[in-house]
């Protein structure tokens, strides 16, 4: 086996090379000078590989311990072609193809010198963390826009721009879209249940961008919502023109945030409504347990000229004031004595729900009614003969005549025993009889007598006038007139008092004035002492906390509405706007 | 007087930038959280504290100006010619007002959180403090450990004693047979100092003490062996401090002769020094790096921070 060798070195910056032909059955490749190509380098062994043949190739092995790269991978033992790039130590052997005579060429180069490959081996160790590839700016950059793009690039693209993504109609597409960052991450908190169908269109409330929320926004949908007050005058001040529905109720604070009850939102204004409402004839009202005013109960004041009843407002603070007309008489103690009161079934103990009936709000109850609550007693019988003939209640036009009618059949069927009643009247008729003229007109004539008598009797003492006002007419027709009756309502305009919310109370304990009250123009609705027993303020530890909102609302004027045109005002600027 | 003077401009220049001017920024910090704390327990807005009241606008713009101006230090620490105050002083203020940041951030969103972008502005901004509570930590107990451990000498310096001890390791091993002279080629390249991030950081003594355990076990048996042979003929009050060289003494003289004996012994001395030698290199690469690494968290969370804070600032007045 003949080989070129030919070794290159560096004299004054050029490569010189320097050729020798080995020829050999093995060639040796070591440190040592015995060897046929000579390395010095410390880190190659003395006899380090051999070139030898194998069948017709030549192969380089490595002896045992000793390291060969070949082009760059480990190799114990490896078949030499043209280009190999071995390398040993410092010093690469390159495999060139034959020329001349020889089998094969192969140019030994220093890779480099002890004193270079020193420092080389020095500038790859890293012995920082910067040298080992962390970059503090390269990691800053990519966090900044790793958090930037998906926070606001992205949800800002789709919602502003012309942005929208190529949703695939499958399930995968769906999925992967539901991935893709949008305005949802801006939500700073969950949505109201009332809102939450749209919490995810954000658009729908939030129009444009860097715009607060608009009333027109939420009006879209709550159309008609009450103003405050309806005095224009008012509403034209900044505290209501300015006014936006955000300030009360806010958006993604779950259901708590809705609708604001905190009582500052109220009493910033009402601590002194003069201060900012010209003519504003409200109480101020700083809290409820120490600065809210008495209640102005709603009491009725008949006009006998009229015939009508005046309601007007009548503070607590005044008792000579506080009563109500009713034009009924009905003692409250005799109907709940409880011993019980007289019945035509006997003694009957009667409770408040008796009579006193819950309407469906929860609110108030269902009027009193005299069928219902009265008649079962108060019996509109007129005659002890015939127990089952009534007169009907409330139509005193059609009670005279149900009277007459009853008496002149009576007197003209006869058979009536009736002491004082002429004979035509008390003898029993003959089955087809006809009276004559006489005899008839002197029955209806004590019909009609007979019919006088009782028709004073029952609108006078015994029926109506054991409960009504009733008068003489001085109509022949209709004799008496009953005096219109007001049934109590619900008293308090400015406020809502729950029924409801208060059933496991007995009613005794806040109307217990109504055991002793004997005339039916009494007002029996507590003070707000009687509240304060349990209600405390916001800040209350030992007693319910309550709000303004607990009995008061904000969107209570009568005629104007949010966001509509002004409505014409049908009163006086003073008179209208009582606002709670 | 001219000594006082350097006396306490010996004393400043030692000062812990935590005890700054007197704990000034510790001061300026408390003050600030106090009254933070005060207004938000102060302040009972309709609808409960939360971050669109005055307070927590007015919170907010405190915890924004001073993130930024916090990750400010990042740029004033290089600007050495800046005369606005010393880097001391911007490190102690930057360690106390960031600490309170995280007061001001908590009031600010009112105990708010969500799956949103404002809660992971929040979020980063806690991780951003807790690593730089870790940076502070860092700063006080390396700086005397990388120092104990160098004691005086330096990286550098050792560099160069390794590279001659390796070349001298080397020609000893020639001496003692292409064996050793392959095991020592070995052992030099599994030397490993510094490397990759996790070597840095967890340390790389694990492959040295094996190319260490490997040339030992390479000299020792074939120098335990032939000293179990000679053993009756050697001292018998022998103790096994004396045994490594009696043995290794033996070894040589039996495999080539006393000077070869010597080169053994030698060399083992050099494995053993150069052993000491990376793991103190490895030890202070290690140190420097737990001692910076805190840095390579702190500053790109500040970074995802100033862009989470940009995003939740822009967002919160997109949909006001």
């Amino acid at each position: 086996m003949r080989i070129l060798i030919r070794t290159w070195n560096r004299q004054a910056g050029e490569a010189v090379s320097d050729d020798r032909i080995v020829e050999a059955e093995r060639v040796h490749i070591g440190r040592g000078t015995d060897q046929d190509i000579e390395l010095p380098d410390l880190r190659v062994t003395l006899a380090h590989a051999e070139i030898q043949r194998s069948g017709k190739n030549v192969v380089i092995v490595a002896k045992a311990g000793a390291e060969i790269l070949v082009n760059g991978t480990q190799m114990r033992e490896h078949k030499l072609r043209s280009g190999d790039a071995i390398a040993i130590g410092r010093f690469q052997l390159t495999v060139k193809p034959a020329e001349g005579n020889a089998d094969l060429q192969i140019d030994v180069e220093e890779r480099a010198s002890a004193q270079e490959q020193k420092k080389q081996s020095a500038a790859r160790r890293s012995l920082t963390l910067a040298e080992a590839g962390l970059s503090r700016r390269w990691m800053s950059w990519l966090l900044f826009f790793l958090v930037i793009v998906p926070a606001l690039a992205i949800p800002s693209w789709l919602r502003f721009g012309q942005g929208t993504l190529p949703i695939l109609p499958t399930a995968k597409g769906v999925a992967i879209a539901a991935l893709v960052p949008t305005d949802r991450a801006w939500k700073p908190g969950h949505s109201s249940s009332a809102h939450a169908f749209f919490q995810n269109d954000c658009a729908k409330c939030h129009r444009d961008a860097f715009i607060r929320v608009r009333d027109e926004e939420c009006l879209a949908c709550h159309k008609g919502t009450a103003q405050h007050v309806d005095n224009l005058h008012w509403l034209a001040l900044p505290v209501f023109a300015q006014a936006r529905c955000t300030d009360c109720h806010h958006e993604h604070k779950g259901d708590d945030g809705l609708v604001t009850r905190h009582d500052s939102q109220c009493t910033s204004c009402h601590i002194d409504p003069q201060a900012r409402f010209d003519g504003s004839k409200l109480d101020a009202a700083g809290d409820f347990t120490a600065h809210h005013p008495a209640f102005t109960p709603k009491v009725a004041r008949y006009d006998a000229a009229t015939q009508r009843f005046n309601w007007i407002e009548v503070s607590q603070q005044h008792p000579a004031d506080l009563h109500s007309d009713t034009n009924l008489k009905y003692p409250h103690d005799k109907h709940l004595d409880p011993k019980g009161i007289k019945s035509p079934d006997g003694k009957k103990v009667l409770k408040c729900a008796d009579c006193h009936e819950p309407d469906t709000s929860g609110v108030s109850f269902k009027p009193i009614d005299m069928q219902r609550h009265c008649a079962q007693c108060h019996r509109l019988d007129f005659d002890q003969d015939a127990p089952g003939r009534t007169v009907p209640h409330g139509q005193p036009q059609q009670v005279a005549a149900v009277i007459r009618d009853f008496y002149a059949r009576a007197a003209l069927a006869g058979g009536v025993a009736k002491p004082g009643a002429p004979a035509v009247v008390q003898l029993r008729r003959k089955p087809g009889e006809q009276l004559s003229r006489e005899g008839a007109r002197a029955a209806l004539a004590w019909a009609d007598q007979q019919s006088a008598l009782v028709i004073d009797e029952v609108f006078d003492k015994r029926l109506c006038g054991y409960c009504h006002i009733v008068q003489h007419s001085g109509d022949a027709a209709a004799p008496f007139a009953v005096a219109p009756v007001a049934l109590a309502r619900n008293r308090l305009d400015g406020a809502q008092f729950s029924h409801a919310a208060h059933r496991t109370e007995k009613c005794d304990s806040c109307h217990g004035d109504a055991a002793r009250s004997k005339l039916s123009t009494d007002v029996l609705m507590p003070d707000i002492k009687r509240c304060r027993d349990c209600h405390g303020d916001h800040s209350d530890t030992v007693r319910i906390r309550s709000t303004c909102m607990e009995c008061h609302g904000y969107h209570v004027a009568k005629e104007q509405k949010m966001g509509a045109p002004a409505k014409a005002m049908t009163e006086p600027a003073s008179t209208t706007g009582a606002a709670p | 007087m001219a000594r006082t003077q350097t006396d306490q401009s010996l004393r400043i220049a030692h000062e812990s930038f935590l005890v700054h001017a007197g704990f000034r920024y510790l001061k300026v910090a408390l003050l600030l959280s106090v009254a933070a704390i005060a207004a938000y327990i102060w302040h009972d807005p309709p609808g409960g504290p939360n971050g669109g009241t005055w307070l927590g606008y007015t919170l907010g713009t405190i915890g924004a100006l001073q993130i930024a101006w916090l990750a400010w230090l990042g740029r004033r620490k290089r600007t050495y010619r800046s005369s606005i105050g010393t880097v001391r002083g911007w490190t102690s203020a930057h360690v106390y007002l960031g600490l309170s940041l995280a007061l001001i951030a908590t009031l600010h969103c009112a105990f708010h959180f969500g799956w949103n972008i404002h809660t992971l502005a929040y979020a980063l901004t806690l991780a951003v403090i807790i690593s730089g509570i870790y940076g502070v930590i860092a700063y006080a107990r390396y700086p005397s450990l990388i120092t104990g451990n160098r004691s005086q000498a330096t990286r550098e310096g050792w560099l160069a004693d390794l590279d001659d001890i390796n070349d001298r390791s080397i020609k000893l091993a020639d001496t003692l047979g292409p064996d050793v002279h392959r095991v020592i080629l070995a052992s030099i390249d599994r030397i490993r100092i510094g490397g990759g991030v996790r070597e840095i950081l967890f340390g790389t003594r694990e492959p040295e003490r094996k190319a260490f355990e490997k040339v030992q076990a390479q000299l020792g048996e074939t120098t335990q062996f032939m000293a179990t042979q000679v053993r009756p003929r050697a001292e018998p009050s022998v103790s096994p401090d004396q045994m490594q060289s009696t043995v290794s003494f033996m070894a040589g003289r039996l495999a080539g002769g006393v000077d070869a004996g010597e080169q053994a012994q030698k060399l083992l001395d050099l494995l053993a020094r150069r052993r000491d030698l990376t793991t103190r290199i490895n030890r202070d690469i290690r140190l420097q790096a737990l001692m910076q690494v805190w840095l390579y968290v702190h500053v790109p969370l500040t970074f995802a921070l100033l862009a989470a804070l940009v995003a939740h600032i822009v967002s919160v007045f997109i949909y006001w």
